[in-house]
């Protein structure tokens, strides 16, 4: 075993460890005499020191102090609240305080959302509801875009104002039920090829 | 708490709070001023004391803080007086340390009062209050470990000048 550190020794003469380290070192000290010559020089030290205060203590009166202590007597008592204030309080007003914190948060904040819109279609007597949650501001940008587009694209125009509309709708109706099948058909068949 | 138990707890602790005051601030008067003062303190604050810290624990640390501002407020009128400094430190030579007969009592003192702040503090509270290190660390609010590097640097201190001064006997 290595010689003791001088802050386990001091730890040692003023009982700070436990009773195993104490056994450790005691036994340290059988052996070693370098260690036993340092703890005789530090235990003279602190002989030393604690004479110099006993001393110093008995030099040093304490000064009168009775009035001080007899204002301790004329101590108002604390005065305790009710029952209720002490149990109660802090829980109810802590959950108000959450409640309006919560409230206002409700009302300050912005609403943003906007109202959904639905459209309807009719197509093969059948009821499409297209529900368009977009704002307002979204939608008119939106058909002006489409609009733009259209006017734009003169072919487009055309189509839509001049288109064969017409023409197509007349060549559908005059065909007898037979063709029109047949139609349907060729049209699934090159659809499935 | 109740007034009697106050009073047994003040008497209890009223020397050792003086001799913590009187070493820090090396001065008699100073000494008893502070005192008064810190007990002033803890009768005005009774009322704020909780139990979730001991009553010398509380005590303590009233009067560590007053004895600190006592000292930054005495420096400051040092500095802006210098004469006054001179008087004082004459006025520090505590009648008692002139009757010590032994040479070494006389440099243990000065040496004490060379020590830096923080050992200082933890060297009279163990020596003079005979607090536990537990204790002073409590009081402190600082590590176990902290103080007791603390004390052991300000024990060292002390040796080595003693052995410097061929006032007790060392080994080569």
């Amino acid at each position: 075993m290595k010689c003791i550190d001088k802050n386990i020794l001091l730890d040692y003469l003023n009982d700070e460890l436990s009773s195993q380290k104490k056994k450790r070192i005691a036994t340290h000290l059988l052996e070693c005499e370098h260690c036993r010559e340092e703890l005789k020089e530090w235990k003279n030290i602190l002989d030393i020191t604690q004479e110099f205060v006993d001393q110093d203590v008995k030099n040093n009166p304490v000064p009168p102090h009775a009035h001080i202590t007899q204002r301790f007597d004329n101590l108002p008592q604390k005065q305790e609240k009710p029952f209720w204030i002490r149990f109660w309080a802090k829980p109810v007003l802590a959950t108000f305080s959450i409640l309006f914190i919560a409230l206002m948060i409700y009302f300050i904040s912005p609403r943003t959302l906007p109202e959904s819109k639905e459209n309807y279609y009719v197509i093969d007597n059948v009821t499409y509801t297209e529900t368009i949650s977009l704002s307002d501001g979204y939608l008119d940008n939106l058909e002006t875009m489409y609009l733009q587009e259209i006017y734009e694209n003169e072919d487009l125009t055309h189509d839509i104002l001049y288109g064969d509309w017409q023409y197509y709708e007349e060549v559908l109706d005059d065909l007898s039920q037979e063709e029109l099948q047949e139609l349907i058909d060729k049209m699934y068949d090159n659809s499935v090829t | 708490m109740d007034s009697n138990r106050l009073n047994q707890l003040i008497e209890e602790n009223y020397q050792k709070i003086f001799l913590l005051a009187l070493k820090m601030l090396k001065n008699y008067e100073d000494a008893e001023d502070a005192t008064q003062d810190i007990f002033l303190k803890v009768y005005e604050n009774i009322n704020s004391f909780r139990k979730e810290a001991k009553f010398t624990t509380w005590i303590y640390r009233i009067a560590l803080n007053h004895i600190y501002y006592m000292n930054n407020k005495r420096s400051k009128e040092i500095n802006q007086f210098p004469g006054a400094h001179e008087m004082r430190t004459e006025m520090n030579a505590n009648p008692s340390s002139l009757l010590h007969e032994k040479e070494l009592f006389v440099s243990l003192e000065k040496l004490i009062n060379s020590l830096s702040p923080r050992q200082k503090e933890v060297f009279v509270m163990r020596y003079y209050n005979q607090l536990p290190f537990k204790k002073i660390a409590q009081i402190l609010q600082k590590n176990l470990g902290t103080v007791k590097s603390n004390y052991f640097f300000a024990m060292q201190k002390i040796k080595k000048d003693l052995q410097n001064q061929n006032l007790i006997e060392f080994r080569e």
